[in-house]
């Protein structure tokens, strides 16, 4: 090349760099804590603390959210120090994982979080014995029934309800009788007020890891009572899959759901109260998850020299007039004891007192899969073996029990 | 004379350097983008792809070089790279708990390894300097006692000091307080801090207004690449699948592990491993079978709906037309409402019929109605291709056949489908090696399913390898990467072996 050649290529390499050093990108910028979320709470935290600088005075709180929770944990998955967050919310099951991939921090011991926060929310944000996170609000379901259709007060029993859908099948035109919209995650109400379950419960209330509930006596019987017709196939009471558009139409009495769904179902016109499931007799409740979100701090805050900011946020998270807030956005009950003490919203408190008849989401153990496939897909294989191929209530129940024994037992051990 | 772009002499010279200026400050800022996300391998790439470019376009003896570089660059970035890599990884034991380095996993149990006392005692803290050392003034919680703690000791103060509207000491003689601003600038140095008070326990800011009494638990030992549980006494060795476990329990692991390079473990477990081994061959026999069937079908429907229309009959244009739509329309959205119309409950297909065929847990029904959905979604393509084919076909083959008195089921099978075979047959090969690898209809149609998850089943009954590997990978709360990646460089080897056969038999790569 000549030199007037060198002279083009110069000007093109200087103005080249002058364009791009303008916008050159930079990694976390320095005391900017960046806090992951999913649809749902990204918004309610963007209006609670983006750009706050007095939580954690001397760093300023970014909010990212993503398009859904799938999206986050993608996210998650693939992130690394260079573009992770510091601090990441989302369900208790982000415990376990980000403890075993090394990209959750232990959080330093702190009264301010053990005093204010019960023992089962902390044991969801615990894995080895060491906690990871602090629980944010409680993620449970209620049992709603449509007040046009059913009346203003709830059903006593569970064979109240299946006695109403029985009756009003036809007149009614009702496509079935209960709706669990979360799925096999939602349905464990039904389970329990069967006399089902994962596993069995030990008498200080503490889960019997060594007996599977989901093949007992009572539970084969009640299936078949209540659930099955005289030929052994579904009566149609029972729905898991897709059907919260039917509770919206009026066209099934019965539903078990979050707080998130309250607004769309308002917003469909059903009048709806709230409770827990009815169980077999009128003392008795059917049992769903109950677990918390959590706020966890990455192994990334560290990284980015942001780690004592990062705790301060967590402990805000942690925090009655935090969680209040929160709470007051999302609908959610909150899991610190006095924020939870001082909600007044009819719908978060009709989810709070249900949440008191659930029983605590060991997810590690549910997620579980020694023995081939975890609780979620297990249930999955049940509901359709049973309730769409009409195959043996006993023998279908028996082969789930033999997977979920090992995974249980390996939960039991390993942890 | 310079031209580009129909421009000459100095307007053509500017454009170019004009684009050159805009092509480096792209190059240039993903340069320095790379390096700030601290992707070394790839600033270097992009280096390289910066000074190659430059060369080439200023360099007068180049002239080849500038039609190949886009090509050979985007070769290199979008279909070696990802090889590489894909094969590299599949060397290593890359799975949820082994996922980061081994420094940073010995860096996260040493911290991990900080252990509360049984109190969990903590403290509220003013942090600032005391006779030029980082020091602290510590009120514990519950005992509402007053410590002062520097780097040599930690003394319990009774007075001398005032304390803010929350009781907390922040004065002291001596003492001077470090305002957020400058203590969230030094992080480094106040993470740092210990501050000591015997017996292994420490004192160590959680935050700038909070410290916790700890203890360390783990430590680690570089000359002989141990770690040792200080309260146990166990001690931990690395084992080749990444974790360090107890020399006298190989069952207790420490979490996290780190990604450790085996590089024949997961191509052996994938062999091996029955859990594994069992669903991959079935997988394998269904996605041959699918791959195989799906361009048949489509192939055939095809074809025949081009000779039909190769005739003269009314209303061909529009027939023409209405046949590119299902090819127009973005399959996604074909598929979900595909899957919609075979639902059991309220699918039009059963509400057409007045049925409740499940079609999608029955196993066989629903290999049906992936071949069905993917008939519909791909024969346009072969009928725009077997039209083009059929017209190449010399008129006077086919009048000369007559003449000699052929039918015209003979001038299409003796005649016509040779010849319209040995064009079409890279699409075929391509279309093979396409829905070999076609993950959109299985995982919108089916998701893989049905999965008999009680009988052990582990993959869906309309999984293929593809659907299979993304399950593997991504499939749960257990990801495991580095077997996802085998499975992928098996598919390579698969599917590059049998189009490279078939590519042969054909002899197609003859005419070229």
């Amino acid at each position: 090349m000549n030199k007037k050649r060198f002279g083009v290529v110069g000007f093109v390499a200087a103005a080249a760099l002058a364009v791009s050093g303008l916008a050159v990108p930079t990694a976390n910028a320095a005391n900017t804590i960046v806090v992951w979320a999913d649809e749902q709470r990204g918004p309610q935290l963007e209006k609670l603390i983006e750009g706050n600088k007095t939580i954690a005075p001397g760093y300023t709180i970014q909010v990212k959210y993503f398009s859904a929770l799938d999206a986050l944990q993608s996210a998650w998955d693939k992130s690394t120090a260079a573009g992770g967050p510091d601090i990441i919310t989302g369900p208790a099951s982000f415990a376990s994982q980000g403890a075993k991939s090394g990209k959750l921090a232990r959080l330093g011991a702190s009264a301010t979080i053990t005093n204010s926060i019960p023992k089962a929310g902390l044991s969801a944000m615990t894995y080895s014995k060491g906690l990871y996170g602090v629980p944010l609000d409680v993620d449970t379901t209620a049992f709603l029934w449509n007040k046009t259709l059913f009346g203003a007060d709830a059903p006593a029993t569970f064979a109240d309800m299946v006695s109403y859908y029985t009756t009003n099948k036809s007149a009614k035109g009702l496509t079935g009788g209960i709706c669990a919209f979360e799925g096999t995650w939602g349905s464990h109400a039904v389970l329990t007020a069967l006399g089902g379950g994962a596993w069995a419960l030990n008498k200080n209330g503490t889960a019997n890891m060594n007996t599977v509930a989901l093949n007992s006596k009572t539970f084969k019987a009640n299936v078949k009572k209540y659930l099955l017709d005289s030929s052994g196939k579904s009566t149609g009471f029972f729905q898991w899959d897709g059907c919260g558009d039917a509770f919206k139409a009026g066209k099934i009495p019965f539903a078990i759901t979050g707080a998130w769904n309250f607004d769309g179902i308002e917003k469909a016109g059903v009048k709806f109260g709230l409770g827990a499931t009815p169980g077999l007799t009128s003392s008795t409740k059917g049992a769903q998850w109950v677990n918390y979100s959590g706020a966890f701090l990455t192994s990334y805050a560290a990284s980015h020299g942001v780690s004592l900011g990062a705790n301060k946020v967590m402990k805000w998270f942690a925090s009655e007039a935090g969680q209040a807030k929160m709470s007051a956005l999302s609908g959610r009950p909150p899991a610190n004891t006095a924020a939870a003490g001082a909600v007044t919203n009819p719908s978060t408190l009709g989810v709070a007192k249900a949440a008191l008849t659930g029983t605590p989401q060991i997810s590690p153990a549910l997620d579980n899969k020694t023995g081939g496939s975890n609780w979620y897909d297990v249930l999955g294989g049940v509901y359709t073996d049973i309730f769409t191929k009409g195959k043996s209530v006993d023998a279908t129940l028996d082969a789930a029990a033999a997977i979920l024994a090992k995974n249980f037992a390996n939960y039991a051990t390993n942890g | 004379m310079y031209r580009l772009a129909g421009f000459t002499g100095l307007p053509a010279q500017i454009l170019k350097m004009g684009l050159m200026a805009l092509i480096d400050s792209f190059l240039i800022w993903m340069f320095f983008a790379a390096l700030a996300k601290e992707s070394t391998p790839l600033s270097v790439v992009i280096a390289c792809v910066f000074i190659a470019a430059n060369f080439v376009y200023f360099a007068k003896f180049t002239l080849p070089l500038k039609f190949l570089l886009p090509g050979m660059i985007l070769l290199l970035t979008f279909v070696l790279v990802p090889l590489v890599y894909t094969v590299t990884m599949s060397g290593f034991n890359y799975r949820t708990g082994n996922e980061i380095s081994k420094d940073a996993a010995i860096e996260q149990i040493i911290a991990n390894g900080l252990a509360p006392d049984a109190n969990n005692t903590g403290y509220d803290m003013t942090l600032g300097k005391f006779e030029g050392d980082w020091s602290a003034l510590l009120l514990e919680q519950g005992t509402a006692k007053v410590y002062l703690a520097t780097p040599k000791e930690v003394k319990e103060i009774t007075s001398g000091f005032e304390a803010n509207e929350y009781g907390i000491p922040n004065t002291y003689p001596g003492f001077s307080e470090v305002t957020p601003d400058d203590a969230s600038t030094q992080e480094a140095a106040i993470v740092a801090l210990k501050f000591p008070l015997g017996q292994g326990q420490f004192i160590a800011p959680q935050a700038l207004d909070f410290a916790a009494l700890l203890t360390q638990a783990m430590s680690y030992d570089e000359a002989t690449d141990t770690l040792t549980n200080n309260s146990t006494g166990a001690t931990y060795k690395p084992n080749d699948e990444g974790n360090f476990v107890n020399i006298n329990d190989p069952t207790d692991k420490i979490l996290p592990g780190w990604r450790a390079w085996n590089i024949f473990r997961n191509y052996t477990h994938l062999l091996t491993d029955p859990v594994v081994r069992g669903p991959f061959i079935g997988v394998f026999i269904w996605t041959i079978s699918f791959a195989f069937l799906t361009v048949l079908s489509m192939f055939s429907v095809g074809l025949l709906l081009a000779i039909v229309l190769n005739r003269k009959i009314k209303l061909r244009r529009f027939y023409r037309s209405v046949l590119i739509l299902p090819y127009a329309i973005p399959s996604f959205m074909s598929i979900l409402i595909w899957a919609g119309m075979f639902n059991r409950q309220f699918g039009a297909i059963n509400a057409l019929f007045g049925t409740q065929i499940d079609f999608m847990n029955s196993p066989t029904l629903a290999k049906m109605v992936i071949l069905i959905v993917n008939l519909w979604l791909g024969f346009p393509y072969f009928y725009l291709i077997c039209s083009g084919a059929l017209q190449a076909i010399p008129a006077e083959l086919e009048e000369a056949a007559s003449l000699d008195g052929a039918s015209t089921s003979q001038i299409l099978r003796r005649i016509k489908l040779p010849l319209l075979l040995q064009i079409l047959s890279p699409l075929l090969i391509a279309s093979f090696a396409f829905n070999f690898n076609n993950f959109n209809i299985v995982y919108l149609l089916t998701g893989g399913g049905p999965t008999d998850v009680l009988a052990g089943k582990a993959a869906g009954a309309t999984d293929i390898l593809i659907t299979y590997t993304y399950k593997t990978a991504f499939g749960s709360n257990e990801q495991n990467l580095g077997l996802a990646s085998a499975i992928s460089v098996l598919i390579f080897f698969i599917v590059g072996g049998l189009s490279l056969w078939s590519l042969r038999r054909s002899k197609v790569l003859d005419t070229f």
